[in-house]
């Protein structure tokens, strides 16, 4: 036996080899884009070219097919109907826009958005063989920019944008255009951030009610309560088991209305902590600014008292939320979203009664919050693509069908199957759309209105017709004294408990003036954002003085704070 | 045979592995260029601006530098020591043992820890030195208050160095276990006809045996000086042991998050190669020198 | 051929079983847990309440995993490739190692190849241009562009060659008396003898090749091909929540991250290793001892 190991070894190989190149034969790269349409672009010379009618309008399909190469981001686990062949190209997203426009997709390439999407962008660059369409971050769109790689879509937009993609750019003044004009030339179509609303006080109405708290409106009564939980222990976690107010350690200010920070402790005190913020004419950086010094007074107060939780330096992320779900934690700031990471806790204690504050009002009766970057992405054409007015036509359709109403007027087949498609969360839309800055409030009021009987819910898009569903099913529960399956009482919860306290609740907006890098930035920035979080921390944790904040900015200053804040100066003239 | 043909039996045999390597090493190594560079993807390789030695400049006058590569250096260190010593201390208790399916069953456990990422052990080990962990728990029998370990700058590095050995060593006492099989059994047989008690056996039979593997493994761990293991410190550190858990890697990292930074991980990468040929070189050297083996 | 035992108990067994038993159990608990995740409710496990026992004991992610027919691709694709790949690294590890393992007497050029296989594994140009090299070698998207880049393992060379060398000289000769040519030296006399440095070598390969996934993200463009471990971080990716500006991808990233999937991912994905691991094992038993038996 010993001495055919080697024989043996290389039977196997080549066996191996012949099977694989066998399997991947089928696989391998076919990623020439066929430009058949632009072959025949000049034939047709009837009194209306087609060609030309579809390069010019929003909605006409073109004569014969287009394809377009893409680089597409999918999120999670990608799954099809079952028994179905189809696949990232042929599908109920494709069909659609198949059919509406004779467009077809060929996926240059795949990847998890975020990193691994970056990357597969950065060496499609490297390569210089970038994709017909793809999403890249304002970094990327910049250098893609500086060196002629992308179309200017100035007039695929002017000629082919629908009224509902203004509509939808118009609801956060246009910011998302602006930051894609460069020289007055367009050159992407910016994916809009929808607005976080404000950071709300997220607490256990159930332990509450226990104790006889009444609603919390300063920071004292803040500070009351989170004693009282703290030291009476109305969840019966067992003496000294139950935590305060819950922070994240990483970054605890600073996100728009993300969970476990504490930004309406600082806003109130003036302060927009880790943005970039016009003061006397000047843009600063807010976390350098004075005062701050209000705000982490109050919060390190908190942790000396107990009130903030004592391990709070080496929790993650997950073990805050874990915290939470097992109800040792009843106090924490989130924005609206907040049910959605709160819905474990409701699924392993029925009792569970979480109640919203925006809170502490400042002397106007308002809270401050400050906005986000109004674009996640950027979607460009590549130079040189014969059809770069495809992408603004595709996003139109998904628009219609998303944010529009074309998914009831439509009752075609195929407009049925996308339907399905987005209600199950099957594969992915190679092109997708985005929605309106306020989209949260919107979904509110057509929601409770739906509810009231004061709206046909056919008259709402198709994702809040679906919210609208969940959250009568919650309340016919509620109605039968039943227990409400934890998805309609997260979806009712933060759709017409939280998202009505956002629409409701009048708030001062400040809007940071900067969302750029600038030159130094690259390499300075992670040194001074080191410092920022480890001060921070320590300030919090009460291993520095409230008074060390002085010295880390002077230390900030030094270490390139001050000449990048020169810089987004200039960058703003 | 013909003392020729066999050199060319040889060189055919290095042929395929050195044409792959040529292929897939030495072509590449055109883009070490880029630690020379302002590497920007869309101007690619051969148009990116030139900026000499910018970037290893910038990596030794950031003002936390001097930290950052002292902590790197502590915990790769610590780790490589660890690395070998208790993996070599598994493989010959592990000898010790006769019950065949007891160490089947034991060696295969102790790999298991090497396929879990550190996101997954990340919980486990924060639950152990946590407040209500058992490690505090079993301070507090003793009347010490609870410390809280993974926010200690005097305890972060050795649980790093700890917990990877924790990890890793079941997986590295295989090369070990391996080696102890190669041990000729005449020898044992001889010796305890000799009289040599179990502890005679090991130090005069069983450690000279494997001491050519463990000098060859610790001299291919030496280039590791500079690399503390990103993976776990990332997903255990916070902002409370940057002071004695930021490493070369974690740094780089975090400039990256910016912007892709190629040129300056280039550098970062040069760097460790040139600081980890020099140490194989001299460890080659000393081996040759002290014994009449060679290494390479 | 074992040294006689007395039946006697040593306290110094008594030392060795207690401190093995006792690592050992460290090594199980995380592995426990992880699996008493899987088989948790999600609830649960988001609450942290998993212990090593299973809490609300449920298959649903068992269910949903069989369900998905794309990790099975996956799962067939990383077979695939730790067969071909370790096939692959041997053969060269094997080629490479026998030449170098003989002295420069023997093998005048041994001292050149050594000094530039050193330095292949000391210098790297990094990623961006073996992207390059791969992507002109027309490899992107194919199980290739997987195996051939990591093809010839230095270590692993380094390694096999200090094993050969301790295989006796005087059977080398013996064989070539014989009239056997180094191929058949290396095959009868060689090979056999290091068989459990061979075993270890083709564990690491396997490891290696199996736990590999970012030269999926890397190489492999779609979805549908890539490889089980690479295909494992797409379903389980981790958003740096800090990043995430826009709460629907919040809310998506919430909704995804459930536990107790990944956990039994993570199962799935141990159960082969830990099933090769005792069988390679058979060959660590056989060595030198075969050889030496024969002199």
């Amino acid at each position: 036996m010993k001495r055919n190991i080697f024989k043996k070894f290389i039977v196997i190989t080549t066996t191996i080899c012949l099977t694989v190149s066998l399997f991947t034969g089928c696989s391998n790269k076919k990623d020439d884009t066929k430009d058949v349409a632009g072959k025949n672009s000049v034939s047709e010379s009837k009194s209306k070219d087609p060609w030309e009618l579809a390069r010019t309008t929003p909605y006409e399909p073109y004569p014969e097919e287009v394809q377009y190469t893409i680089g597409m981001q999918v999120n999670a686990s990608v799954a099809y109907p079952k028994g179905s062949s189809d696949n990232a190209e042929n599908n109920g997203y494709t069909r659609l826009y198949k059919n509406k426009l004779n467009i077809q997709n060929k996926n240059a390439f795949e990847a998890v958005d975020g990193d691994d999407y970056n990357q597969k962008v950065s060496m499609a660059i490297t390569t210089g063989k970038i994709p017909d369409i793809m999403s890249v971050d304002y970094k990327t769109l910049k250098e893609l920019i500086e060196n002629d790689m992308i179309e200017d879509l100035t007039d695929s937009y002017k000629n082919c944008a629908s009224d509902l993609m203004k509509k939808i750019y118009a609801s956060n003044d246009n910011k998302s255009l602006k930051m894609a004009t460069f020289d007055k030339k367009l050159y992407a179509i910016p994916v809009t951030s929808i607005s976080a609303g404000q950071e709300m006080l997220w607490l256990r109405g159930d332990w509450m009610d226990k104790l006889n708290l009444k609603e919390p409106k300063t920071i004292e009564d803040i500070e009351h309560i989170l004693q009282e939980f703290v030291t009476k222990d109305p969840g019966n976690n067992g003496a000294g088991k139950t935590i305060g107010l819950a922070l994240n350690p990483d970054i605890y200010y600073g996100g728009y209305a993300q969970a476990y920070q504490a930004n309406n402790i600082f806003t109130y005190f003036g302060a927009c902590p880790k943005q970039w913020i016009e003061k006397d004419n000047k843009a600063v950086y807010g976390s350098v600014q004075p005062e701050m010094k209000q705000g982490l007074q109050v919060l390190s107060d908190w942790y000396k008292k107990g009130l903030i939780d004592p391990q709070v330096a080496i929790r993650k992320y997950d073990d805050i939320t874990a915290l939470v779900s097992s109800g040792q934690c009843g106090a924490l700031f989130c924005g609206w979203w907040a049910p959605y990471a709160l819905e474990s806790s409701y699924t392993l204690n029925n009792n569970v009664d979480w109640r919203a504050y925006i809170v502490p009002a400042g002397s106007d009766g308002k809270v401050t919050m400050f906005a986000g970057n109004p674009n996640q992405m950027y979607k460009v054409v590549r130079k040189g693509y014969k059809h770069p007015e495809v992408l603004v036509k595709a996003v139109n359709i998904s628009l219609d069908y998303n944010q529009g109403t074309s998914s009831y007027t439509d009752t075609s087949d195929i407009a049925k199957e996308y339907l399905d498609y987005v209600n199950h969360a099957y594969g992915v839309d190679p092109i997708g759309g985005f929605d309106y800055y306020n989209a949260a409030s919107l979904a509110y009021e057509h929601i409770s209105e739906a509810i009231d009987g004061k709206r046909d819910p056919k008259d709402m898009i198709m994702y809040e017709n679906t919210l609208y569903q969940s959250c009568k099913k919650y309340l016919d529960a509620v109605k039968k004294g039943k227990k409400a399956d934890s998805t309609d009482w997260l979806n009712y919860n933060a759709r017409m408990v939280s998202s009505k306290l956002m629409h409701d609740t009048p708030v001062n907006i400040i809007q940071p003036v900067f969302f750029d890098q600038t030159p130094s930035m690259p390499l300075m920035w992670s040194t001074l954002e080191k410092m920022e979080k480890e001060t921070m921390l320590k300030i919090l944790t009460n291993e520095k003085s409230v008074d060390y904040f002085d010295t880390f900015v002077d230390k900030w200053m030094k270490a390139g704070g001050e000449q990048i804040t020169k810089e987004v100066n200039d960058a703003l003239k | 045979m013909h003392k020729s043909r066999k050199q060319l039996y040889y060189h055919a045999m290095m042929f395929p592995g050195m044409v792959c390597l040529f292929i897939f090493s030495f072509v590449p190594m055109f883009g070490i260029i880029m630690a020379f560079q302002n590497y920007i993807p869309a101007k690619g390789i051969f148009k990116s601006r030139w900026v000499n030695w910018d970037n290893f400049k910038f990596i030794f006058t950031i003002p936390d530098s001097k930290q950052i590569f002292i902590n790197t250096i502590i915990i790769a260190l610590g780790k490589m020591i660890l690395g070998i010593i208790i993996p070599v201390s598994f493989a010959l208790l592990l000898n010790e043992i006769r019950k065949k399916v007891f160490k089947k069953t034991v060696q295969t456990i102790v790999y298991l820890p090497h396929f879990l990422s550190w996101v997954v052990l990340a919980t486990v080990v924060q639950y152990i030195f946590s407040y209500d962990g058992p490690i505090n728990a079993m301070l507090s029998s003793f009347h010490i208050s609870p410390i809280m370990f993974m926010g200690s700058n005097k305890w972060f590095r050795p649980i790093m160095i700890l917990t990877e050995s924790w990890k890793e060593f079941g997986y590295g006492s295989i090369i070990y276990l391996a080696a102890l099989t190669g041990i000729d059994p005449g020898l044992y047989e001889a010796a305890s006809i000799d009289g040599a008690n179990r502890w005679k056996r090991l130090i005069h039979i069983t450690i000279p045996g494997i001491l050519p593997i463990i000098l060859i493994m610790t001299t291919m761990s030496l280039p590791n000086i500079l690399n503390a293991g990103f993976d776990q410190i990332f997903n255990l550190y916070n902002p409370l042991v940057y002071q004695s858990g930021d490493i070369i890697d974690t740094y780089v990292y975090r400039v990256g998050m910016l912007q892709r930074q190629y040129s300056l991980a280039t550098a970062i990468g040069l760097i460790k190669s040139v600081i980890g040929a020099i140490l194989i070189a001299t460890a080659n050297k000393l081996v040759t020198t002290f014994s009449d083996r060679t290494m390479f | 051929m074992q040294v006689k035992k007395r039946k006697r108990i040593h306290i110094a067994d008594v030392i060795i079983y207690f401190i093995i038993l006792v690592l050992t159990l460290l090594c199980l608990l995380p592995l426990l847990n992880v699996v008493a995740t899987s088989f948790s409710s999600s609830a649960a496990a988001t609450a942290g309440k998993v212990g090593i026992f299973p809490v609300d004991f449920t298959l649903n992610a068992y269910h949903k995993i069989l369900e998905d027919h794309q990790l099975w691709r996956s799962f067939m694709i990383s077979i695939i490739r730790v067969i071909l790949g370790t096939s692959l690294n041997l053969l060269f590890v094997i080629t490479m190692a026998y030449p170098l393992s003989k002295n420069k007497r023997e093998f005048h050029a041994q001292g050149i190849y050594m000094k530039f296989v050193l330095f292949a594994m000391l210098f790297s140009g990094g990623m961006v241009p073996l992207f390059m090299v791969v992507n002109k070698l027309g490899l992107l998207n194919t199980i290739w562009s997987l195996i051939l880049p990591g093809a010839v393992g230095v270590g692993n060379v380094i390694l096999l060659m200090n094993f050969f060398r301790s295989v006796p000289k005087s059977l080398e000769e013996a064989a070539e008396i014989d009239g056997a040519n180094p191929i058949q030296v290396l095959n009868h006399v060689f090979l056999p003898a290091s068989k459990p440095c061979l075993a270890t070598i083709c564990l690491f390969c396997i490891v290696g090749h199996w736990n590999d996934y970012f030269s999926g993200i890397l190489y492999i463009s779609k979805t549908t091909n890539y490889p089980l471990q690479t295909y494992i971080q797409l379903i389980s990716a981790q958003f740096d929540l800090s990043k995430v500006t826009d709460i629907e991808k919040l809310k998506q990233y919430l909704l995804i991250s459930t536990r107790t999937l990944n956990s039994a991912k993570i199962v799935i994905s141990v159960v082969p290793l830990l099933i090769i691991y005792p069988v390679l094992q058979k060959y660590f038993t056989t060595g030198l001892v075969v050889g030496a038996v024969k002199e």
